[in-house]
Order: C-alpha cells, then sequence, then structure tokens
C-alpha cells in the first residue's frame, strides 16, 4: 500500500465528498437524533407531574415548588387559561393563589383551595400533585408534622433516561460515519464504474479502501466527541475517551468496508445495512432499559466497544477499568482483517475481469 | 385505422406498469414487507394498558386503615407487607411480592412463586412503627421509615413523605389548613375524566405506525421515479399516446393505491379500521395522495439511489413530526400544527382513540385536502418540468 496514493485518494474524496448527500447525513444526524432523543423521547419516558399555579400573592408555595425537582412548573397569569391549559391536557393539574393566602393559612383562617385536575391526567400524577401541594400548604402554616420521616434509600439510583440514551446517540454517530460513508462511497464508485478506471492507474484497490476507511474513521471520532459534546458528556478522562472512540471507530469502520466491498452496489449496501442495523444497535437499547438481562448485550459485537464508552464517559471509569473489553473489540478487529482482505481481493479480480 | 385510446385506459395501463415494477423490485418489495412485518409486531407487543397508580408497600397498618388509604388516594394502591423486614426486601430488591386472595406473600429472589399469585411491583415502602396510630392519636411523636428503590423518581419520594406526614396530621385531628368541602368540590376534574382510561403506548402509537407505511410508499414511489428519470425510460413512455400528464397522474394512483393497500393491511392487522372504517380509509386515501406528491418532489431532485434518499428524508422528517407529537399530552405546538401531516395525524388519534365520526373530523378532512391538493400539485409541477427538461 502506498501511502502517497492513499493520501491522494483521501484527499480526493474530502475535496468531492461534501457533495454527497451521505456527507450530509453524517453531520446532521447526528444533532437530528440528539435533538429527537434527548428533546423527545426524554420527556415521552421520564414525564414529570405538570403543575400550573395562577399566583395573585407573591406566595412561598410558588417559590418552593419551583425548587422541587421532579415537578414541571408553569406560572400562569389568569385563571381561565390556566383552567384551559388543565382541560387541553397541556397541564395535570392548576392551583390557584389568591392574595392573601399564605396570611391566611398562617392566621388560621383556612382560605378555600382552589386546585383543577385534567380529566387525562394520571392518576399517579393526580395522587403526587395533590399531596405535594398539601404538604407546601401545611409548610406554609408553620405547624410540626406529628411524625419523623427517615428515607432509607435502597439499590442502585437509575441514571436518568437522558443519560441513558447517550450510548445510542453515540453509536449512531459512529455507525453513520464509519459503517455508512465508507461503504456508500465504495460502493457507489463501483456502481458509476470509477473504481473501473482506477485499476487501470498504478492505484491498487486496498489503497482506495484504506482511504475510504481512514476518512470514515476520522469522521467517525470527530462526530462521536461532537454528539458528546451535544449531550454534556464529554469525559474528563480525555486520553481514556480517545483510545476507547479510535478503537470503536476503526471496528465499526472495519464492517463499514467489509458492507463495501461485499456489495454489488448502493442499494446492496443499503439491504445490508438495514438487515443488520439493529444487530449493531442492540447493545446500546440495553442501557436504556437496564431491567433487561444485561448479559444478552454482550452477545453483540459492538458491545465491546460501547461499553468502554459508556464506562468512560458515564462512570468516569479509566483504561484500567475497560482494558479487557478493549481487548477484546482489538481482537475482533483482527479477526475481521481476514473477511476484508479475501473481499478486497475479491473485487479486484472482479475490477480486472471487467476491464 | 387505429381506434383512440382513452386517457383512463392509458392511466390504468402505466399504473399496472408502475406497481408491476414495484412488485419487482426486489429491494423495496422486501423492504415493504418487512416494515409491514415489524409495525404489526411492535404494535402487538406494546402495553395496551397504562400503568397509572403508586404502588406503595405498607407495613405496620392496620387492614382497616389499609382500605381507608386506598379509597382516599386515588392513585395509590396499598399493598399490604407484614413485616418491615419483608417490605425492606422487596423494595431492595432481595425478595419478590406476589398477591393471592387479597394477600401479600413474599418470596426470596429465584425462590418458586406461589401458584395461582400475581406478582406485584413495589418500589416505594412506607414502615409504620405497629403503635402509629394509638400513639399519634395520643400526640406522641412516632418515626416511618420510607423504603425507596433507587429508581424511583423524585417526586413520588417526596410525595409519599408529604403523604405520611399528612396521614400523621389527619390521625392526631389535625385539621387541614384550607377550607375543603370535599374531594369532588376540592380538587374539580376539568375535561372528560379518563383515569383508569388513559390513552396506552400502543394507541399512541398507532399514528407513528402508520407513517412508517406511507413513509416506504414514498420511499418507493420517488426511488421508482427517480430511476425512470435517470434510465429516461419515462421518454420511451411519452412517444406512445401518453401525454406527461398521463404519466404523472399514473404516478400518482400508483403511489396512493400501494400506500393505501399497505395502510389497509396493516390497520387490519392491528385492529385498527373500527369503529368508523369508512372514515379511516377515507383520511388514509387522502394521506396517501399526500405522500405520493411527496414522493413526485424527492423523486424529482433525486439523481440516484443515495441522493433520492436522502430527499425522501429530508421531505419526511418533517411530516413525521406530528406522529411523534402524538404520543405526549395536550395540545401541539403552532408550528407542528402548521404542517402538512398535522390534520391527518389528528384525524387518526380523534377517530381510533376517541371514537369520533365524521363531523367531528370534518376540520381534519377539509385541512388534510387541501393539504393533498398542494403537495399533489406541486409534486405534480415539479415532476412535470423535470420531464419536460429531459
Amino acid at each position: 500500500v502506498s501511502l502517497t496514493r492513499t493520501f491522494e485518494i483521501l484527499r480526493k474524496d474530502l475535496q468531492l465528498g461534501p457533495r454527497s448527500p451521505i456527507f450530509l447525513w453524517v453531520l446532521l444526524l447526528p444533532l437530528l437524533i440528539t435533538f429527537v432523543l434527548q428533546v423527545t423521547f426524554g420527556d415521552l419516558f421520564d414525564p414529570q407531574p405538570r403543575l400550573g399555579i395562577v399566583d395573585q400573592g407573591g406566595s412561598a408555595i410558588t417559590a418552593d415548588v419551583s425548587e422541587m425537582p421532579g415537578i414541571a412548573l408553569t406560572v400562569l397569569e389568569d385563571i381561565d387559561e390556566l383552567k384551559t391549559q388543565v382541560e387541553a391536557n397541556d397541564l395535570d393539574a392548576g392551583l390557584v393563589l389568591p392574595a392573601g393566602f399564605d396570611d391566611d393559612v398562617r392566621s388560621g383562617a383556612r382560605p378555600a383551595l382552589e386546585f383543577y385536575v385534567g380529566g387525562e391526567s394520571l392518576a399517579s400524577n393526580r395522587v403526587i400533585l395533590a399531596v405535594t401541594t398539601l404538604d407546601m400548604i401545611r409548610q406554609v402554616e408553620g405547624r410540626a408534622p406529628p411524625v419523623e420521616v427517615d428515607v432509607v434509600s435502597l439499590g442502585d439510583e437509575l441514571l436518568p433516561l437522558s443519560v441513558r440514551l447517550v450510548p445510542f446517540v453515540v453509536m449512531y454517530a459512529l455507525l453513520i460515519a464509519a459503517v455508512f460513508l465508507p461503504s456508500f462511497s465504495i460502493a457507489d464508485e463501483r456502481e458509476k464504474h470509477t473504481l473501473d478506471a482506477l485499476v487501470v492507474t498504478p492505484t491498487r484497490l486496498s489503497e482506495v479502501v484504506a482511504a475510504k476507511g481512514v476518512l470514515g474513521f476520522g469522521l467517525a471520532v470527530t462526530m462521536a466527541i461532537a454528539t458528546l459534546w451535544l449531550n454534556g458528556a464529554l469525559s474528563v478522562q480525555a486520553v481514556a475517551l480517545l483510545v476507547v472512540l479510535v478503537i470503536a471507530g476503526l471496528l465499526l469502520t472495519e464492517i463499514g468496508l467489509i458492507y463495501g466491498t461485499a456489495s454489488k452496489d448502493v442499494t446492496g449496501v443499503f439491504t445490508l445495512i438495514k438487515g443488520t442495523g439493529f444487530i449493531l444497535l442492540a447493545p446500546t437499547i440495553f442501557y436504556i432499559f437496564p431491567d433487561w438481562p444485561q448479559w444478552i448485550a454482550k452477545l453483540f459485537p459492538t458491545y465491546w466497544v460501547i461499553n468502554p464508552v459508556y464506562e468512560v464517559v458515564i462512570n468516569g471509569a479509566g483504561l484500567g477499568t475497560v482494558w479487557g473489553e478493549l481487548a477484546i473489540a482489538a481482537a475482533v478487529i483482527v479477526v475481521m482483517i481476514i473477511p476484508l482482505r479475501y473481499l478486497i481481493g475479491r473485487l479486484e479480480t472482479k475490477l480486472a475481469i471487467a476491464a | 385505422m387505429t381506434r383512440p385510446v382513452s386517457r383512463a385506459t392509458v392511466i390504468s395501463a402505466i399504473v399496472r406498469k408502475d406497481l408491476a415494477e414495484y412488485g419487482r423490485d426486489r429491494l423495496w418489495a422486501f423492504l415493504t414487507v418487512l416494515v409491514i412485518i415489524v409495525v404489526v409486531v411492535m404494535f402487538w407487543i406494546l402495553p395496551d394498558d397504562v400503568e397509572e397508580s403508586i404502588n406503595a408497600g405498607i407495613s405496620g397498618l392496620e387492614p382497616t386503615a389499609l382500605l381507608a388509604l386506598g379509597e382516599s388516594e386515588e392513585g395509590l394502591l396499598p399493598v399490604a407487607f407484614e413485616s418491615e423486614q419483608d417490605l425492606r426486601s422487596v423494595v431492595a430488591g432481595e425478595a419478590t411480592a406476589w398477591v393471592s386472595n387479597g394477600k401479600t406473600v413474599v418470596v426470596a429472589e429465584g425462590a418458586e412463586a406461589p401458584s395461582g399469585a400475581e406478582p406485584t411491583d413495589v418500589s416505594i415502602g412506607l414502615a409504620f412503627p405497629p403503635d402509629f396510630l394509638s400513639a399519634t392519636a395520643d400526640g406522641r411523636a412516632t418515626e416511618v421509615t420510607v423504603y425507596v428503590d433507587g429508581a424511583v423518581p423524585d417526586e413520588i419520594e417526596n410525595a409519599m413523605t408529604s403523604l405520611v406526614r399528612e396521614i400523621a396530621f389527619g390521625v392526631a385531628g389535625e385539621p387541614l389548613p384550607v377550607e375543603t368541602a370535599g374531594v369532588a368540590q376540592t380538587f374539580v376534574v376539568l375535561g372528560e375524566d379518563r383515569a383508569g382510561d388513559q390513552v396506552s403506548a400502543r394507541e399512541g402509537f398507532r399514528p407513528i405506525f402508520v407513517f412508517l407505511i406511507l413513509m416506504m410508499e414514498m420511499f418507493v414511489m420517488a426511488s421508482l421515479i427517480a430511476k425512470e428519470i435517470q434510465d429516461r425510460t419515462v421518454t420511451a413512455v411519452l412517444v406512445t399516446p401518453a401525454t406527461v400528464g398521463d404519466v404523472l397522474a399514473a404516478k400518482g394512483i400508483a403511489g396512493a393505491l400501494s400506500g393505501l393497500a399497505q395502510a389497509v393491511i396493516v390497520l387490519l392487522a392491528i385492529n385498527s379500521l373500527s369503529p368508523q372504517p369508512l372514515l379511516i380509509l377515507t383520511l388514509m386515501l387522502l394521506g396517501s395522495v399526500m405522500i405520493s406528491g411527496t414522493a413526485m418532489l424527492a423523486g424529482s431532485s433525486g439523481k440516484d439511489f443515495m441522493s433520492t434518499l436522502f430527499y425522501g428524508m429530508a421531505y419526511m422528517v418533517p411530516l413525521l413530526i406530528p406522529a411523534f407529537a402524538a404520543l405526549f399530552p395536550g395540545t401541539a405546538s403552532g408550528w407542528v400544527r402548521a404542517l402538512p401531516s398535522f390534520p391527518l395525524v389528528e384525524g387518526l388519534v380523534k377517530v381510533t382513540t376517541y371514537g369520533a365520526g365524521w363531523s367531528e373530523t370534518l376540520p381534519q378532512l377539509a385541512a388534510l385536502l387541501a393539504w393533498c391538493v398542494g403537495l399533489f400539485g406541486l409534486g405534480f409541477v415539479v415532476l412535470r418540468r423535470k420531464v419536460q427538461s429531459l
């Protein structure tokens, strides 16, 4: 393999690549997926009870609720608007705090409680908001409760969904750049017969494949770092993070090159990716659902690269903790060189015959 | 002398050719079948009920007190435990709780479950001291332990802590610091009360599934159109009595027919054609026509497989947003409501989830029809210009 020729092809791909839609996919899809998963699905799977308050007198209750974790507070000016939003299920419940409410509570005047519940709100949200509201009013009253409550937390704390989604988002960024880009690029050149032209030059197919791989690998690592940054998950363990991303990038780029050299055209690559995409992404689902038997995730080859990413990024682990998994990933990379070399050789022969 | 051929004959011949091409394209035929199977399987896997109660394990309270607690707090399902030790072990995940004939049986993790018993998930437990009621009523301070699994959200933990305090206030005879005429008068329910009858995940995902089918149709049609343009087979058709208008009308009809057929198969398979089959089919037909228009746009823009796929995605992602928005409670944002697919999704949700009829969905049908005319017209014009430029 000539490094000069490889980098010359890489330079050409870098110049012409941005004209291809796949480049736009590589750059835009991680952003889009981050947005959709973090904003949309974060709220969907971890819905918080939504309380609306019309506070006409600067009640301490509004301030207390705003500081309370797990309750989404909306402060409104108008009671009719509050009722409209509760009825439309934009809020689970609505509370009206008239002027002087706190003083009346403290003085024992027992003001009327105006509390609206949305017909479509979950029963659990109703009980949470009602009980919490009463407790807040009790605190304003200032009377000491006749009981001491001792909270004992058992088991590991469940990470928020936004954190559990990080492996999926990073894996997708890696997949798009490391698998999609090289595989589609090779298949596209084959389909458009530009590879046929290359075989009559001193350039070898392995150099073309290497150039595609370097491009995919570089973009994969870059986009993975960008995606982690977008998700607020860039680790302080910079060296460990770089090492795990490099190994993840290498493994996935190899898969991309295998797909590209094994398929006769772009449609073939598309079919391969559609057919096997689930296998590549499957380990990331187990982070979203920690109750599932986690050993199943280890059956998938990409587990050995995504788990080190997870450990380093989320749990702050160093290389000492993940070296075993990285060693397995490295072994997979080495083993996959065999089919890749075979496929490159086969494709080279086919191109030579066609020429 | 050759008998003049009617427009309908020409168009139907091209429609047949397009549908035959669709069937011959192994990739798209395979993916279409795959998506239909995946959608149907996913629909039936999704839960059809909503877990809207908080299961709270409780020890130390008498059965009558537990019953009163369950009746007074909608959304709270008290699960009685004989001892604090049992309750702690279940919350800690060291044992599992099973309910049989109203009694809770605690079984060590890995041990065999009692026959006929139903498992119950208890991730929060309130351990009252045995003398809680008498001591609190006598004005003596007591201590209640709230056991919480690490996965329990903050708001539930806080609410259960508040509940314990409120129970104690109530037992101690302390009145509420606010005036409450009664539960129904104080906690006023606005809108139809759907407690116990919430929209399940299965129902919520239905518009997305339907849209996935239409999306496949869009990709297939866009791909076939792009291929005809690239291979210039469309120009070959134009040397026959067919006009550009016939070709484009046929493309639209073929796209709408294939989309509608797939949607009907899926709707039948997921048992979603009732209670208003004709109304649902009308919505789906309009949706298919709208998507056909989008396919014409994507097919005219793409130069090859990848670029057609890219343009298809670019057109479809905005159209998918209303289907995702339907998963969330409440009113969709103004910009989501402005998207062409919103009336289709809203109409489907109203009919299949809330049982709306023709009169209630008239605004959605009218809006969808307007979007159909607009998008199909736009696709028609763009594709005609493309074909004429060949």
